[in-house]
């Protein structure tokens, strides 16, 4: 084991801590899977409304390649099937069969045996493969590239985020299945990051077939960027998988049950938040499941992941595929702070010490979404350099990517970020200038000219 | 506050939609309103949330605030060496037998007459008060004025960057300027060293130091020798300026610049070490204490706004330029001057270096943003100052010189550091 030490970053002390305890939600009324949460996909429904499907029958493909199917997380009649501009799918929800009383149906799912061809197959055709990232450039994994090495990230350091070592106590078993199938998709190694010194542990330090780093130090210790930069970086041409410890159990436990794993364990976060916990909850269940019927409700805005990387959904929305945590924030619709640039602030979150917020080190601080202040030009004063901890010099790639010089950008590290390692730039940035904007625009015109 | 608050709401109906009927201005009304309401734009739906409390404007008022302790001290003593000057001339005159000249009161002192033989702290106030407002006024008036004019122009927000700039300019001029000729070199820097780049953010040298050299090279007479570092009320004939008749003082530089090899000797004749740190002698105004620089670095490192590699390499080149400087002179065969004869911690107590590497030096926009091209750029700047101060006949002080100098290496320099950068990488491969 190696413990990686990482000091660039900043740990954003938010108030609204999920406690640390895991309860069953309800039963959902229905659910929904969205397609824009998988950006490049060309989707094709196979069905339609009144349909009545089983929990893991295939809701639709994608025709870029037609094995990769997204499953039904429950069984019922297919109630909406939306569709956008060019009849391009947007989102399919079906009633809760279970929640009216009746009964769960499991659809026959391919399963995982045969050579690394066969097993690939299998994962897309169970709906899963969406669960493995591709490094670089962060998204669905295509092509047939074997991966240098799989990294499993088993924390997150994202201010408020879900304990993924705390969620998945008690599956070791379908941790250790998980990895065997990773073992067979990849020549290389299959590593864990772990917090160093964390919590709930026990069971993680014993697993089989994984080289286990510990990561300490603030945000952004926990993402998996710069888990590749410290324990393997990439050569040129080579590419990673990633994914979390959340997303391995559920690999272990199809490849263990042949069922398509349906429950998720999702966080409830964040200040505005009725309630504060996590839950054993259906993929694509409406927010509301969580609270006990309390509504979010004011001004409030409803982030699926964190409050640094994540998508806002509407307060009465579905839970993502990927969701492991909801983080509720004030809005702060209207709020207009009187001289706020020249006050002390000693109310304030902020990285620089200019906000006199500094001299109490201890306070847990409520923030809603505005950028408290005006954009401006790159005025840069070292503020993205001291939150990143890669060897990467952020303004000279982020003007090359404006500039429209991609090789230029790769050369200066393009490939080795994602929106999500940047994001804390884009929060410390006194320009307010989106980074991680501005970086996945680098990525997609990388993946265009490629 | 709601009050002001519905009153702007009110206002601005007038200026925002597109087909309103003050639209083109509306970067100014902005200016204002964000001047006083932090604007309302929030963070977009999907990405990051949440956002620092810190905006560009907090930092430009973080370094004002850096600023103040140099400008407070430089409105003091502004007075306080008008007095002593005025004192001396009149004891020379009583000591030759002459009338004692006639005090000028100025526009300020119309109203607030000042006992001038013996000056109260507020009469000292007024007068540094009487000097240092219009030169501020006119260097805010005119860069700004410019600055919004560009931002009407480009329909762009009008960036904050100057506000630190004009602050900048008042302090490293001497308060004896013609206010007429600080207008033209604000005009002169903010447009053709700022303005045609594409304002703030996208400058080459630091603005306020291109005010600076140009005033330096177009009035030389008004920004350097020994008439002018004391200011007065008066304009003697053909020499434009408020000075006063017939006084001059050389500054450190400018003592230690003719001075021979015994240069420590008759620096300290003049001026004492306590005097030339805690600034009880004449110059630019901000450039004169030490301590109250010291206080500004301070404030700037502890807030992270400016960078401590900038001063500390700035500080660290200085001393070691200035040890080896002498020694290689001799090794060469150069006639030793008096710069090179004081001590290497004594070229930081004399003229604007510990100003110029603290408040100017560090501008984000015009230094590189590499951490190592900082340490390089930094260290270059302590260098040059040095280089300049004992090899150059002509000049006393260098640090203006090499800041622009490193101003305009600093891309290549960070060009360097991220070639560096980009080879590492791809070794890996």
């Amino acid at each position: 084991m190696t413990t990686h030490t990482i000091t660039k970053g900043f740990d954003l002390r938010l108030a609204g801590r999920a406690e640390a305890k895991l309860q069953a939600a309800p039963e959902p009324r229905s659910v929904a899977v969205e397609t824009a949460e998988f950006p490049g996909i060309k989707p094709k429904a196979l069905v339609k409304e009144g349909d009545t499907v089983a929990t893991g029958q295939p809701l639709f493909l994608d025709k870029l390649d037609r094995d990769l199917v997204w499953c039904a997380p429950a069984s019922g009649r297919i109630a909406k099937v939306e569709f956008g501009e060019r009849r391009f799918l947007l989102r399919i929800e079906i009633e809760n069969a279970v929640a009216a009383g009746g009964k769960e149906t499991f659809a026959d799912l391919p399963k995982p045996a045969g050579d690394r061809a066969a097993l690939v197959r299998a994962i897309k055709g169970a709906g899963l493969w969406p669960l493995i990232r591709q490094r670089p450039v962060g998204k669905i994994v295509r092509g047939d590239q074997v991966p240098t090495a799989i990294f499993v990230n088993g924390m997150d350091s994202a201010p408020l985020a879900a304990d993924p070592a705390f969620a998945v106590q008690g599956r070791k078993a379908d941790l250790q299945a998980g990895i065997g199938l990773l073992r067979q998709l990849t020549g290389g190694k299959v590593y864990l990051a772990l917090r160093a010194a964390g919590d709930h542990q026990s069971e993680l330090r014993d697993l089989q077939g994984v080289e286990v780093h510990d990561f300490r130090g603030p945000h952004p210790s926990g993402l998996v960027g710069t888990h590749i930069s410290r324990i393997q970086p990439l050569k040129a041409g080579e590419v990673a998988w990633a994914l979390r410890l959340q997303d391995l159990a559920r690999l272990g436990e199809w490849a263990r049950t042949g069922r398509y794993p349906a429950l998720t364990t999702v966080a409830l976060a964040g200040s505005a938040a009725p309630v504060r916990g996590y839950f054993r909850v259906r993929q694509g269940a409406a927010v509301a499941t969580l609270t006990a019927g309390k509504p979010i409700a004011g001004d409030v805005r409803v982030i699926d992941g964190n409050v640094l990387h994540g998508r806002a959904i509407a307060a009465d929305g579905n839970l993502g595929y990927y969701c492991a945590g909801i983080t509720v924030i004030p809005e702060g619709t209207g709020q207009r702070d009187l001289f706020g640039w020249a006050l002390p602030q000693f109310g304030k979150l902020s990285f620089s010490r200019s906000v006199m917020s500094w001299l109490a080190p201890k306070r847990e601080y409520v923030v809603d979404t505005r950028l408290n202040g005006g954009h401006r030009p790159i005025v840069n004063i070292g503020a993205w350099e001291s939150v990143l901890p890669l060897d990467i010099h952020p303004s000279y790639l982020v003007r090359a990517i404006q500039a429209n010089d991609i090789e230029e950008a790769v050369k200066l590290g393009l490939l080795e970020v994602t929106e999500e390692d940047v994001a804390l730039c884009t929060f410390v940035d006194p320009c307010k200038i989106d980074v991680g904007r501005i970086v996945r625009q680098g990525l997609d015109l990388y993946e265009k000219e490629g | 506050m709601q009050f002001l608050r519905n009153l702007i709401e009110k206002q601005r109906t007038l200026y925002h939609a597109k087909d309103s009927r003050f639209h083109k201005v509306w970067p100014l009304f902005d200016a204002f309103e964000t001047f006083l309401f932090a604007p309302e734009q929030r963070a977009e739906r999907s990405g990051t949330h949440v956002r620092d409390y810190v905006d560009l404007k907090r930092v430009m008022n973080t370094v004002i605030v850096a600023m103040l302790p140099c400008l407070l001290w430089a409105i003091w003593n502004t007075g306080a060496q008008h007095f002593a000057a005025w004192a001396s001339l009149a004891a020379k005159a009583v000591a030759e037998g002459k009338p004692s000249p006639e005090y000028v009161a100025g526009w300020l002192q119309s109203i607030l007459a000042p006992n001038v033989m013996a000056p109260s702290a507020f009469d000292t106030v007024v007068f540094g008060l009487q000097r240092m407002l219009p030169i501020l006024i006119v260097s805010y008036g005119v860069g700004l004025g410019i600055e919004m004019l560009f931002s009407v122009l480009r329909s762009e927000e009008v960036s904050e960057g100057y506000l630190v700039s004009g602050m900048l300019i008042a302090l490293i001029v001497p308060a004896s300027i013609p206010l007429w000729q600080l207008a033209i070199g604000v005009a002169f820097a903010v447009v053709l060293g700022k303005e045609v780049f594409g304002g703030t953010g996208m400058n080459i040298f630091n603005p306020a130091m291109m005010v600076r050299a140009f005033l330096f090279f177009a009035f030389a007479a008004q920004m350097s020798g020994d008439a002018v570092w004391v200011a007065g009320n008066q304009s003697p004939a053909g020499v434009p300026g408020s000075l006063i008749d017939g006084y001059s003082q050389p500054t450190a530089l400018a003592i230690v610049k003719a001075a021979g090899t015994n240069a420590s000797e008759v620096l300290a004749a003049t001026y004492s070490h306590a005097d030339l740190f805690f600034g009880n002698i004449p110059g630019s105004a901000g450039e004169m204490s030490k301590l109250a620089v010291l206080l500004g670095a301070f404030w700037l490192v502890f807030t992270g706004v400016g960078s401590w590699r900038v001063m500390l390499a700035g500080v660290l080149g200085v001393l070691a330029t200035a040890v080896v400087v002498p020694v290689a002179a001799a090794a060469m065969g150069l006639a030793a001057t008096g710069p090179m004869h004081i001590a290497p911690w004594e070229h930081l107590l004399c003229g604007g270096f510990l100003f110029g590497i603290v408040f100017m030096a560090t501008d984000p926009v015009s230094s590189p943003e590499t951490s190592t091209g900082k340490w390089v750029y930094g260290a270059l700047i302590g260098f040059f100052t040095v280089l300049v101060r004992t090899i150059n006949p002509a000049y006393p002080e260098g640090t203006m010189l090499a800041v622009l100098l490193l101003n305009a290496f600093a891309p290549t320099i960070d060009h360097f550091v991220v070639a560096a950068n980009i080879k590492r990488r791809l070794a890996r491969a």
